[in-house]
């Protein structure tokens, strides 16, 4: 009884609770965010940040319970995905923390690659402590690569605030907006409250990369065949020099594109993965370490069957490539998912990531005899497929400090100005060498001569540098093709002497250099284009540990195939299968056929 | 028939004493101590010309008179094509007549070229036009042009023609010279000041001889005075232009960047061996390729001239032609005595030790297209004549090798309010409305196409050139856009690659990949699949027909694989001493 009492009570108060509650719901209702009072219209950035459920507060911060103008946009962001306030909207606990700590480790972020390269070849400095986040925090006194760094290279960085600066520097930067929201105009209907807002998309056109990736290894130019020509800006277009311009004065001419570009109108995305470019949390010394992909990703795959996770999240957000039901996809070297390399049954698709485009990709069973060559083991897939790379001869600095110079991470003027000079350009014969991963790959000059003249304009002698590097990288200039035999094996410039002549004199290999770098003022006694002398001493240095050009052993192997190679230019030629073998046979064995076609016309 | 021979004896009587008139005669009032009072301690100009100073620089109508007051009536270079037949040519008629036939006078290779791709005359041989009045004087230009045959003569005129001794050029360092037989025989250094005795002679002010002296054996330097930029006697010490753009101002060398001599800066490239040994272009190059023969010769491979198997023997003749002078055989051994220098060099003689020499089919080669370590590649040229005033795009690009256009430019882009642009003719010295501007898509030193010359052997193409024709009008209009002429005969576009003997000769030949199996060599270009760019580097044919690009035969049996390729080339590899 007295239990039914107090239920009855109980229901009693639920119902005047539901009652009271349902009342005081027909009052003025209290919206959550006060910013859609004014911007009643906005339009969403993408499906997976709706306004409605979002609000505009939530990324943008400001007060949202003012509704005064000046109160509201009081600690409101413009961009979100700023770097300095990114902890706060993208990288909050809720949305993206985790994307937000790789981001900012990751190379576009820390320049870790620029600055440790400068400092290790201008100043020794084997253990980099600098990154670009200390030097924006620290205004200790800069040494002379930092300065360079500051006011010639850090205009590139995702810490850079958007809009500031002008030209094209001014469309870089902005932190995840820099790659995730393409430019685009800013769109207002009627007034504040109808509003477009700008798309936030992880479809990123390749314009937004090559706003960057245009200068030193120039591959944003390269991929679509692009080459920074020597400035002539030829041939003319009316009464002006014509219209193939890059930034900051340069013009280009069309050479042939990689053949990702060319044939399959590929963009930078579809290779570079999420872990590639956004990095995975650690903080690399260089940008090739922190890339994921690699050729063998897509052309060797390695297929596994995935079950939710990244690889559905990315399709998700890609919203063109097919779904992953019953599909295997490849993995990058890094364990990435390569959502849009599937395999259907047997057959094998790449699908593009901005349209959604099924490129059918044949991969034999097996590989094929010149991918399996006895003694080609090392080469990188560029060495032979890479056509041409930009290469810049002689990179003459001065450094006054009679002038001043804006730095670009402090944005105010300093003491010493940089300018920037070259001997010549080339783009065809790459050289090649052995890089850090012991691969026979592609190498670029790199050569800084600096002259530095003090506060009252003199120079000095005694501070001035000259350090001569080549730099291997991948040039983005894939054929299908590759270079011959004889490209390689046979041209002096491709096995790191540069141009000149190979000849043998008493039996021993000897070279006359076509450039003479010490007659053209240069105060050096090699040639620009050489990397190493004909008997395997090296002339330049490398920027990445255990790179190097080819050894006096490796060059002279190289060099005695040459020999053979119009007869023996099979790959499946059974001389290769044991080179050393071979040699010793010609060397004892007279009645090979090569001495019995020798004598026919050497008697 | 009588009536005809004393016509004939009349004439001659009459042309004997017109010309006897015409002969210097040293006026008796004005005496050598009038010049000398103010032209205290100048040098004898040398032997053979034991003159007082009127004979060779008082006007012809003032050889009699008394005295001069001021320098009003001296001819300052009597060998001036103007004068030359007054002064030098009382005893020199006949070197006179051999060098105003010459290609040094007439240009006619330069002129009938280049007429001929921008479709202005059906060929380029027979030449039809002179730069003097050996052939038909070259045309004036024409006052509103809208072709690139109308614009030929002028651009020839302000572009081109700066290089003959019919003027003395651009002034600058390494450009400065003289015209006339003094062009070459009166001795200029490359900062143009005097280095003599002469009082009277600032020698902080540019533009004089190194001495008053006369010299038959012309050192290097003074032929490279023309003979620089990038084109042969350039490439016989090595250099090679630097690109235009200011970021190409370099290197730095001790705080400053160096001077450009002949307007530019220069890259040093291998020198040619012969010029690595301390021979001189006179060592090789005698009178007869020089001033020529008195034939009128369209194009320079058609001078008889001194051939490499003079001295070194070929596939014809083992040994060196005893006719040269300078060489005399001792013992087994044969010595080249140099003319410049004096000194004795043993020649190196064609040995059939070597491979490549014992391969009957390279008899049809030339020593060059083996010996050549690089060649001259300077691939689509832009050229854009504007009348109008605007200079701003030029900014970057104002070292083009022409010092008047450096100098204009710089005027120009330091002024507010700008001046139409003047120009000099380099024929008739007049300063014409407009300027000519240029570039190039590249530049490079590294290929060598081959091709067949004149003679029919197989030699270094070099693009000369592939032209772009731009024309602004002095309103800014835009007559013509980077049009590509049409030859003559309407054979196509006027572009040409042309075979020439590059002055870059190795002692050692290039690999046999040099040419065999390759793709550039053979005429192939750089890339499988061109661009707008790359396929500049495909050669187009000559602008002369008994000169051409290899045929699709002799194409293919450059890039086919015979057995006898193969061993011979494995022998060259394995055995040689190349």
């Amino acid at each position: 009884m007295n239990n039914k009492a107090i239920l009855i009570i109980l229901l009693f108060l639920g119902i005047l609770l539901i009652y009271k509650e349902h009342k005081t719901q027909k009052g003025f209702p209290l919206p959550e965010d006060r910013c859609m009072f004014c911007h009643k219209d906005v339009s969403d950035p993408d499906a997976s940040h709706p306004v409605s459920a979002f609000g505009c507060q939530s990324c943008h911060l400001g007060n949202p319970f003012s509704l005064d103008k000046e109160r509201g946009h009081l600690t409101m962001v413009k961009n979100p995905g700023d770097l300095s306030v990114v902890d706060k909207t993208c990288g909050k606990p809720d949305c993206h923390p985790e994307v937000v700590i790789r981001v900012k480790n990751s190379v576009m972020a820390t320049n870790r690659g620029i600055i440790k390269v400068l400092r290790y070849h201008w100043e020794g400095v084997e253990k980099n402590d600098i990154d670009l986040k200390t030097l924006m925090v620290s205004g200790e006194k800069k040494t002379l690569s930092v300065d360079l760094y500051t006011k010639m290279c850090a205009g590139c960085h995702l810490w850079k605030k958007r809009s500031s600066m002008g030209g094209e520097v001014a469309r870089r930067g902005g932190g995840c907006s820099g790659c995730h929201v393409p430019d685009q105009v800013r769109a207002q209907t009627h007034g504040v409250g109808h509003f477009k807002h700008p798309k936030i998309t992880t479809r990123i056109p390749s314009e937004t990369c090559t706003r960057c990736h245009n200068r030193s290894a120039r591959i944003g130019l390269s991929y679509f065949g692009k080459f920074e020509s020597e400035g002539y800006g030829t041939p003319y277009e009316g009464n002006e020099l014509n219209n193939r311009r890059l930034s900051g004065g340069r013009f280009y001419i069309n050479l042939p594109a990689d053949v990702h570009h060319n044939k399959a109108k590929m963009e930078c995305i579809d290779c570079h993965t999420e872990k590639g470019v956004m990095g995975d949390g650690k903080r690399y010394d260089s940008l090739k370490d922190q890339v994921d992909i690699t050729c063998e990703a897509c052309h060797k795959p390695d297929f596994r069957e995935i079950k939710g996770g990244l690889a559905e999240k990315l399709v998700f957000l890609n919203k063109r490539v097919p779904r992953i039901v019953n599909k295997e996809v490849a993995i990058s070297k890094k364990g990435s998912p390569l959502y849009n390399l599937q395999k259907v049954g047997e057959a094998v698709f790449f699908y593009r990531k901005m349209d959604g485009k099924a490129i059918e990709m044949k991969i034999p069973a097996r590989e094929e005899i010149y991918h399996r060559m006895t003694g080609h083991e090392r080469l990188s897939c560029q060495a032979c497929h890479s056509s041409w790379i930009p290469q810049c001869y002689g990179c003459h600095y001065t450094y006054r400090q009679d002038q001043r110079q804006v730095d670009w991470l402090s944005k105010r003027e300093s003491s010493g100005s940089w300018r920037e000079l070259r001997s010549y350009l080339r783009f065809s014969k790459p050289t090649l060498g052995i890089n850090s991963k012991n691969k026979v790959a592609l190498f670029s000059p790199c050569q800084i001569y600096v002259s530095q003249f003090d506060e009252e304009g003199r120079y000095l002698p005694k501070e001035s540098l000259k350090i001569f590097t080549m730099t291997s990288f991948d040039p983005h200039t894939t054929q299908k093709e590759s270079r011959s035999c004889l490209d390689c094996h046979g041209d002096a410039k491709s096995l790191g002497l540069g141009e000149g002549i190979l000849h043998k004199q008493g039996g021993n290999w000897r070279f006359r250099p076509t450039y003479d770098a010490w007659r053209s003022s240069l105060g050096i006694h090699f040639p620009l284009d050489a990397f190493v002398t004909v008997d395997g001493k090296p002339l330049q240095a490398t920027s990445r540990k255990g790179a190097r050009p080819f050894n006096q052993e490796e060059l002279k192997r190289i060099m005695a195939l040459n020999s053979c190679l119009p007869c023996h230019s099979e790959y499946k030629d059974k001389v290769y299968f044991n080179f050393d073998e071979s040699i010793k046979r010609f060397q004892t064995e007279k009645d090979l056929p090569c001495w019995e076609l020798i004598g026919k016309y050497a008697p | 028939m009588l009536g005809t021979y004393r016509k004939i004896c009349a004439i001659m009587f009459f042309l004997l004493l017109a010309a006897g008139s015409l002969q210097a005669v040293i006026p008796e009032a004005v005496t050598d101590g009038d010049c000398l009072n103010c032209h205290e301690g100048i040098e004898h100009i040398g032997k053979g010309h034991d003159f007082d100073c009127r004979a060779c620089h008082l006007k012809r109508q003032r050889q009699r008179v008394d005295s001069i007051q001021d320098h009003q009536f001296i001819i300052r270079n009597p060998s001036d094509p103007e004068h030359v037949d007054f002064f030098c040519g009382t005893c020199h008629q006949e070197e006179i007549k051999l060098i105003n036939a010459s290609l040094h006078a007439t240009a006619a290779g330069i002129i009938n070229q280049t007429r001929y791709l921008w479709g202005a005359q059906k060929a380029a041989y027979p030449p039809e036009y002179s730069a003097n009045s050996t052939l038909k004087p070259l045309p004036e230009a024409v006052p509103h042009p809208n072709s690139p045959k109308t614009l030929v003569d002028d651009f020839l005129r302000r572009k081109c023609l700066r290089c003959h001794i019919g003027t003395k050029g651009a002034e600058g360092i390494g450009l400065y010279r003289a015209s006339g037989c003094a062009s070459c025989h009166v001795l200029y250094s490359d900062d143009g000041k005097y280095q003599g005795h002469d009082r009277a002679i600032d020698s902080e002010k540019a533009g004089y001889p190194i001495r008053h002296r006369f010299v038959r054996r012309i050192p290097l330097f003074q032929c490279l005075h023309c003979h620089n930029h990038n084109h042969v006697g350039g490439d016989y010490v090595g250099m090679f232009e630097h690109d235009y753009d200011k970021s190409y101002r370099s290197p730095v060398i001790e705080g400053y960047t160096a001077p450009r001599p002949y307007g530019l800066d220069y890259h040093y490239l291998a020198m040619d061996v012969h010029a690595e040994r301390g021979m001189e272009c006179t060592d090789c190059h005698t009178k007869t390729d020089v001033m020529g023969t008195g034939t009128v010769y369209g194009y320079e491979a058609e001078v008889p001239k001194t051939q490499c198997s003079d001295c070194h023997g070929g596939f014809c003749q083992p040994t060196p032609n005893k006719a040269v002078a300078n060489i005399k055989s001792e013992g087994e051994a044969f010595l080249f005595r140099s003319n410049t220098s004096g000194r004795k060099f043993k020649l190196a003689l064609f040995s059939k030790d070597v491979v490549s020499h014992n391969i009957p089919q390279h008899k049809e080669v030339r020593c060059g297209a083996c010996h050549a370590q690089w060649s001259y590649q300077d691939y689509g040229l832009s050229v854009m004549r504007d009348d109008s005033p605007d200079y701003g795009k030029w900014a970057r690009l104002l070292i083009q090798g022409d010092p008047y256009l450096e100098g204009f430019l710089r005027k120009e882009l330091n002024r507010v309010a700008n001046q139409p642009p003047v120009s000099p003719d380099w024929l008739d010295g007049n300063m014409k409305p407009g300027i000519w501007y240029s570039g190039w898509r590249a530049r490079r030193w590294e290929f060598m196409p081959l091709g067949l010359d004149s003679k029919g052997k197989y030699a270094v193409l070099r693009p000369r050139y592939q032209y772009f024709v731009s024309y602004i009008d002095k309103n800014g209009d835009v007559v013509l856009d980077s049009v590509a002429p049409k030859r003559g005969d309407g054979k196509g576009v006027g572009w040409a690659f042309m075979p020439y003997r590059p002055h870059t000769i190795s002692p050692v030949g290039r690999k046999c990949e040099g040419c065999h199996l390759n793709e550039t060599a053979a005429g192939r270009g750089i890339f499988r699949a061109n661009t707008c760019d790359s396929e500049l580097f495909l050669p187009s044919p000559p602008a002369i027909d008994h000169m051409r690009l290899l045929n699709k035969k002799e194409r293919d049996r450059l890039l086919r694989v015979t057995e006898e390729y193969r061993v011979k080339r494995f022998l060259d590899e394995l055995t040689t001493t190349r």
